[in-house]
């Protein structure tokens, strides 16, 4: 076992790893040692000694999210956006504390909800540029999502990007071929809407 | 005919076996030189360096909890080497017997594979001392964290996101705002 010694400080009061050594934030060595110690972190709050196998979920946090998210949708419900938005921005962030150890899969779908609700209530303030960022990180965490297509296409056609707007809804159904229902009819029509507008811009 | 010694032979073979054997040893010596001087598929593990330093330090003694997390993100670390190395082995080995990469490149592929064997034994070794049993959940871990990485590193992105878009829309509605003025 032969290794390159690096400076690390450990207080033992805090509990917390350090660069003995000063160095700037984006240090190899220092994303590193801050991604120990949030493990870390996350080991401690745990009641056994290692992580359980990927499939156990924290149904603390699990619920703690879905209040968050409900308290959203109501807030959305009653037309207070700006609620609405905060509630989904603290539901992400209390989901984002997810220990790293459990299924990516799970977080993903948890997430990807969030931040489409989130995008939703942008668009009813015509936050375009916020709503359509919004979409995208929920269209990165599941593809098949078709609602997320479709509301970032809204957001691009608002935004007078007919052609990507067009791109958007296309890929949507081709992603959400496969996936559960919904959003199918409203992608169709919205399809057919933005190609609609594309031909009178073109006269 | 002349008379031919019978040392003639026996001389002919001894030097035949020491040209060879000379030979052996410097082509030998020659490629572990080669292979010593390779230069590394990845560069340095600064997980597993952080690991051991917390491993031997003494003074003052780091908890279990820490190193286990330093174990993790090593392991971590490694699933994340691993999955790079099969995703490009493919591609790497058809161009190498096509002849478009240099047998250098190739060796030093090989080499990474095992280097990363003996790091992924070497990690579940340290993890069965800490815990016995753990190397049989602590890969699967490992690979869901580097997903979970993944998904953290892209939604840090979003604000920025967000902001670039929203100057995007403030500058059409001034355009727009402009037009209708004008």
């Amino acid at each position: 076992m032969d290794f390159t010694p690096v400076p690390i400080n450990f207080d033992p009061v805090t509990k917390h790893l350090s660069l003995s050594s000063t160095s700037s934030p984006d240090d190899p060595l220092a994303t590193a040692l801050s991604a120990v110690n949030t493990l870390h972190r996350d080991l401690i709050n745990l009641n056994a000694d290692v992580p359980p196998p990927p499939n156990q979920i924290n149904g603390r946090l699990t619920e703690q999210v879905r209040k968050l998210k409900d308290s959203g949708n109501q807030a959305f419900k009653r037309t207070a956006y700006a609620d609405a938005i905060r509630m989904y921005t603290l539901a992400i962030e209390m989901a984002l504390k997810r220990p790293a150890w459990e299924a990516a899969g799970y977080q993903r779908e948890e997430i990807c909800l969030l931040y489409s609700n989130r995008a939703q209530a942008y668009m009813s303030t015509a936050a375009w540029g916020e709503a359509l960022a919004d979409s995208e990180a929920a269209i990165f965490l599941k593809r098949s999502f078709t609602k997320a297509h479709y509301r970032k296409g809204k957001c691009l056609q608002n935004m007078g990007r007919l052609r990507d707007a067009k791109d958007a809804y296309e890929l949507g159904l081709e992603s959400g071929a496969t996936a559960e229902g919904g959003s199918e009819a409203e992608l169709k029509t919205a399809l057919a809407e933005v190609e609609e507008l594309m031909r009178q811009s073109g006269n | 005919m002349a008379k031919v010694s019978v040392y003639t032979p026996l001389a002919y073979l001894v030097l035949l076996v020491t040209a060879l054997a000379l030979f052996s040893t410097v082509y030998r010596r020659r490629k572990v030189h080669r292979l010593v001087n390779l230069e590394p598929w990845f560069g340095q593990h600064v997980e597993r360096d952080i690991y051991y330093t917390l491993k031997t330090q003494s003074e003052p003694k780091v908890p279990e909890k820490m190193l286990k997390a330093a174990l993790l993100r090593r392991a971590a670390e490694n699933v994340r080497r691993i999955v790079s190395l099969q995703e490009s082995k493919p591609a790497l080995a058809e161009l190498h017997q096509r002849g478009a990469v240099g047998d250098e490149l190739w060796t030093r592929f090989l080499a990474a594979e095992k280097i990363m064997d003996a790091e992924v034994m070497e990690c579940a070794g340290e993890a069965n001392a800490l815990k016995e049993g753990w190397p049989q959940i602590m890969f699967q871990t490992a690979a869901e964290m580097v997903q979970n990485d993944k998904i953290r590193v892209r939604l840090e992105k979003v604000p920025a996101q967000q902001e670039q878009a929203r100057q995007e829309v403030e500058r059409l509605r001034a355009r727009a705002t402009a037009e209708l003025e004008g």
